[in-house]
């Protein structure tokens, strides 16, 4: 595992209109983390920390990616013992706030990878693009 | 010359009053910082089900070993195989650090439907040649979780795939095919590289 291993060279940053009127983007991601799928599986895990450097809060709706057939925002939650895994439909960032997708957590469901070894996520709130990151994807370590 | 030869005999004397007491002080016993470890083990219940080459599995299957057991997956794509990591971490740890007893990786399948055993195998070998994927009829793993005490429930379908709920314990099964301690969740190999020689050794 090596959730810094491309935490500061990878991520490329569009969108969102408050861009233009604030120095800083308002939405930023670090710590990428996509894992890459195990042998014959059709799905794999994200991982990332969103930071939201603007005074209001960012809904985030849904994620897609040109390099997986669907993505959905997961959230693994262990009580009593029990591990149950449930789709979160909304995610808030609260202003001057991060959250942070990390295993045993709130993860990225990646399903039916294409093999590309970069891969890119977009964010939005609707259809609205609030984020678009480029990073590879990262090899599992035994 | 007689100060210098009491001095030195002081020396010798108090060197040898230390090392025996050191050599008979009894050892602090070590005990768990997560295991916890069952007082009297049980044998595991009955099943009959397959490995990931397809050839039996049963409760004997689990003697002549040390095994460390996680329910869980293949369509699981945070938990299982993060605990598979790190089951495959403290196994390294384990061995780098000289442990003699290393225990086998194993994973059972709660969602038979789409785990064959081929698809498991190519899932748990990933994590290790020597893992041990078991997978079967349904009714078959109820007896083994049942018996175990380990949940585990087909949940509600999200998109285009269904999930399944399920314990996140890991069970460490003696050589003697019995149920003699549980890991919690969140794992972490350090845990693993300190509780599991204590729980060899208190067999």
């Amino acid at each position: 595992m090596r959730p810094h291993r491309y935490s500061t060279a990878l991520l490329i940053v569009v969108g969102l209109s408050l861009f233009a009127c604030s120095k800083q983007p308002p939405l930023v991601a670090s710590d990428v983390v996509i894992n890459e799928a195990l042998p014959g599986q059709m799905m794999t895990a994200g991982y990332l920390t969103l930071r939201n450097n603007s005074d209001a809060a960012i809904r985030i709706s849904s994620v897609s990616s040109p390099e997986f057939g669907a993505v959905e925002m997961h959230e693994t939650q262990i009580s009593d013992g029990i591990a149950r895994m449930r789709a979160v439909d909304e995610l808030v960032v609260a202003p001057q706030s991060s959250v942070k997708f990390e295993r045993g957590g709130l993860h990225l469901m990646l399903m039916r990878p294409s093999g590309d070894r970069n891969v890119s996520l977009n964010f939005y709130q609707g259809d609205a693009l609030l984020l678009s990151i480029t990073t590879p994807v990262t090899p599992r370590d035994n | 010359m007689r100060l210098k030869q009491f001095l030195i005999a002081l020396l010798l004397g108090s060197s040898l009053a230390v090392g025996i007491f050191i050599a008979t002080k009894p050892a602090e016993p070590r005990t768990p910082i997560a295991a916890l470890m069952i007082p009297q083990p049980d044998p595991l219940p009955d099943f009959s089900l397959l490995d990931q080459h397809g050839n039996p599995i049963t409760a004997d299957s689990f003697r002549g070993q040390w095994d460390l057991v996680f329910f869980g997956f293949t369509h699981c794509p945070d938990i299982c195989p993060t605990t598979l990591q790190t089951l495959a971490k403290s196994k390294t740890a384990l061995i780098d650090a000289g442990v003699e007893s290393i225990p086998r990786i194993v994973l059972v399948s709660v969602d038979p439907e789409r785990d064959t055993p081929e698809a498991l195998k190519r899932y748990v070998e990933y994590f290790g040649d020597d893992n041990l994927g078991v997978t079967g009829d349904l009714e078959e793993i109820r007896k083994l979780t049942d018996g175990l005490g380990i949940y585990f429930e087909k949940a509600a379908t999200t998109g285009e795939n269904y999930n399944v709920d399920h314990s996140a314990v890991v069970i460490v099964v003696d050589p003697q095919g019995r149920f003699a301690a549980l890991f919690s969740a969140p794992h972490k190999a350090e845990q693993y590289l300190h509780d599991f020689p204590i729980i060899v050794a208190s067999q």
